[in-house]
């Protein structure tokens, strides 16, 4: 189980203020649960995602807060430790596009080198677990015999999962892995990720800006907002339309197939400067429903049913639970 | 096995391209090297046709048709016949060549050589490291090297550590009282000789080396797979050297094997300023003397190297990187 707390992360820049990209976020991902992160771009999704698995610029940024992963920090973990950690429990999925995987060496060879950093493997038996994993990922054993540039995007980013699962890892954090993909394929991938996360029994941050495709395949999706998550949901919830305004109006961007007439709705305003203090709810200057309390103080996390949210309509301020209304 | 195929007849192609170039432009030039002696014997006084005669005779002058000249040249070139040199007359031009040859060849070839790997090493150590102390004064260091003008060194450096200090020999490839022969006095001897011309090409030349990599490295650092590497848990040894390094040498390489090739033409510079009896030396004599038999022979071993280090180095990129081979797209 992988448990966030109070998490910070705040990127020097050259000149004035550091800019404060993730803001103190704190959720837990439970064993064997498929949880979706989702946000518009600059949000801080990623910066989460590689701060968790503490491969952010230690030069650039400051993180502070607490990764835990089964009750062991990540944070203050020794490099040797940290080395060890890497792979065996916690794997990434970059977005496979262009150059996730090092352009002169056979994909047999870096599936090889992962395994020779964490163990000693026969050669044989390394090659065996390479085509099996590649199978899984509904690929031609051959493939692991390919250098990179041979292989479509759709099969790269297949591969880059298949190279995730080779140390039997508990955790994956997908960053964006379907972003530079057509719908078909992606729609593809993400079936088989959820197939094999279902079998093979380990969890799945799933980072996206696509909050359909998220509620498709999560059990749980958190919606996150200038470097903060301002509403952690069922995905069934959220399919019934959410409760945070911010969420609404994300859902509200997609049109309805079904209907006659499809209506797109933006969400007006721009997010915050993030380089000078949030005063009060970050969303409050683009919130339709926001009154007097959201710009003054930052709403506090308040437990629903099946989730948690950070907004006022919620809280005592407008006179308590709203929710399932 | 197609893309080296291709590699090999290219190369054929290029080398008989180049050859004929040799033979053609001379033939372009108005007048020839006869015409040019007598004018200069005229000025004594003045030559009868059978001294004409006797002049092209022994300068070697061509006959007959351009076609027949042309198989001719080119069977001479397969033999290594080049003529006979005007200013070492009545010496044959291969061999004035094959004296000057070795000289050029192990000392700007091996300080070429060490300089690439030693600069490339350091370069890929600084990229590592970033930012920190070596990084910082090596970057600054080597820039302020690498733009200085060669001679400025070469001068510099004679007049310290050759007139100065005394400590090394200020001219020429060996000791004046020797001749060459493989003993220890002679071998000795032209090392001794050997180390300034040596040490000044080295710190002219090892600037460009550090940055190039550092640069080229740099940038590959920042790319997916090197983040995946450390995500992976990949040693440090493995991320720097397998996945930076190892493509951030590949531009490299092509540059590199530019220059071995500009090796055999001798650092012309290096060569003057020493007096060094390579190949520069040679061309600039010959230049000098206007002694055109030896003058396209050098321009042709010239060419040939160049050609044959870049044919090199496209058949070693077709080993490092796996997309050049295929002809594939990205």
């Amino acid at each position: 189980m992988l448990e966030v707390k109070d998490l910070r992360v705040n990127y020097k820049t050259q000149h004035g203020r550091p800019v404060t990209a993730v803001r103190g976020v704190s959720f837990t991902v439970p064993d064997h649960s498929f949880v979706g992160l989702v946000g518009e771009s600059g949000c801080g999704k990623s910066t989460l995602g590689f701060a968790i698995s503490r491969l952010l610029n230690v030069k650039r940024n400051e993180v502070s807060g607490y990764v835990q992963l089964n009750g062991k920090e990540l944070l203050t973990m020794s490099d040797r430790e940290l080395r060890k950690l890497r792979w065996s429990k916690i794997a990434i999925v970059l977005q496979g596009g262009m150059n996730a995987f090092n352009p002169v060496l056979k994909i047999k060879q870096q599936f090889m080198d992962v395994m020779r950093a964490h163990g000693k493997f026969r050669v044989q038996d390394m090659v065996e677990r390479i085509g099996y994993l590649l199978e899984q990922v509904k690929l031609d054993r051959e493939v692991m015999e390919a250098y990179p540039h041979e292989l479509s995007g759709g099969m790269k980013q297949r591969v880059a999962i298949a190279l995730s699962l080779v140390l039997e890892p508990e955790l994956i954090i997908l960053d964006e892995p379907t972003t530079a993909l057509d719908v078909v394929v992606q729609r593809a991938i993400v079936d088989m990720l959820q197939d094999l996360q279902r079998r093979m029994k380990f969890s799945v941050l799933f980072i996206s800006h696509d909050l359909g495709l998220v509620l498709e395949v999560a059990q749980r999706v958190m919606v996150m907002y200038a470097g903060d998550i301002i509403e952690d949901e069922s995905a069934d919830v959220l399919l019934k339309g959410g409760n945070h305004p911010y969420t609404k109006a994300l859902l509200n961007c997609y049109g309805d197939p079904q209907s006659e007439e499809v209506r797109l709705v933006g969400i007006p305003g721009a997010p915050p400067d993030l380089s000078q203090p949030v005063v009060g709810c970050a969303f409050a200057p683009r919130c339709a429903d926001a009154f007097a309390p959201c710009t003054l103080h930052q709403p506090p996390r308040v437990k629903t049913e099946t989730g948690s949210i950070c907004c006022h309509l919620y809280t005592e301020m407008k006179g308590g639970s709203k929710i399932g209304n | 096995m197609k893309y080296f195929m291709r590699k090999i007849v290219f190369f054929i192609v290029t080398i008989w391209i180049a050859i004929t170039l040799n033979f053609i432009l001379p033939r372009l030039m108005p007048g020839n090297p006869a015409q040019a002696m007598m004018s200069k014997f005229a000025q004594q006084g003045a030559i009868t046709p059978s001294q004409e005669h006797a002049l092209a005779l022994m300068l070697g002058m061509p006959t007959g048709s351009l076609w027949t000249q042309y198989w001719q040249y080119l069977l001479h070139v397969c033999e290594g016949n080049f003529g006979v040199s005007y200013s070492f007359y009545p010496v044959k031009v291969i061999t004035v060549i094959a004296g000057a040859l070795p000289w050029t060849l192990t000392l700007v070839g091996l300080v070429t050589i060490i300089q690439f790997v030693v600069g490339t090493l350091l370069g890929v150590y600084a990229a590592w490291h970033r930012g920190r102390k070596f990084d910082s004064v090596a970057t600054v260091l080597f820039s302020f090297t690498s733009a200085f003008p060669y001679f400025w060194i070469a001068l510099l450096f004679i007049y310290l550590f050759g007139y100065i200090l005394n400590w090394f020999p200020i001219s020429g490839g060996y000791s004046g009282s020797l001749s060459p022969a493989l003993n220890w006095s002679f071998v000795g001897s032209a090392l001794y000789h050997s180390i300034l011309p040596a040490l000044t090409i080295f710190i002219t030349g090892i600037g460009g080396s550090l940055l190039s990599m550092r640069n080229n490295m740099i940038n590959t650092l920042g790319e997916d797979y090197i983040l995946l590497g450390r995500a992976e848990g990949l040693s440090e040894t493995v991320i720097s050297i397998r996945y930076a390094a190892r493509n951030a040498l590949l531009p490299i390489v092509t540059n590199f094997a530019m220059t071995l090739g500009m090796v055999v033409g001798g650092s012309l510079l290096m060569e003057t300023v020493f007096a060094y009896p390579g190949m520069g030396y040679l061309l600039s004599t010959a230049l000098s003397n206007q002694d055109y038999p030896l003058l396209q022979a050098l321009f042709l071993f010239i060419t040939v190297s160049v050609l044959l280090a870049n044919f090199a180095a496209d058949i070693v990129y077709g080993f490092l990187d796996p997309r050049v081979r295929r002809g594939g797209a990205r």
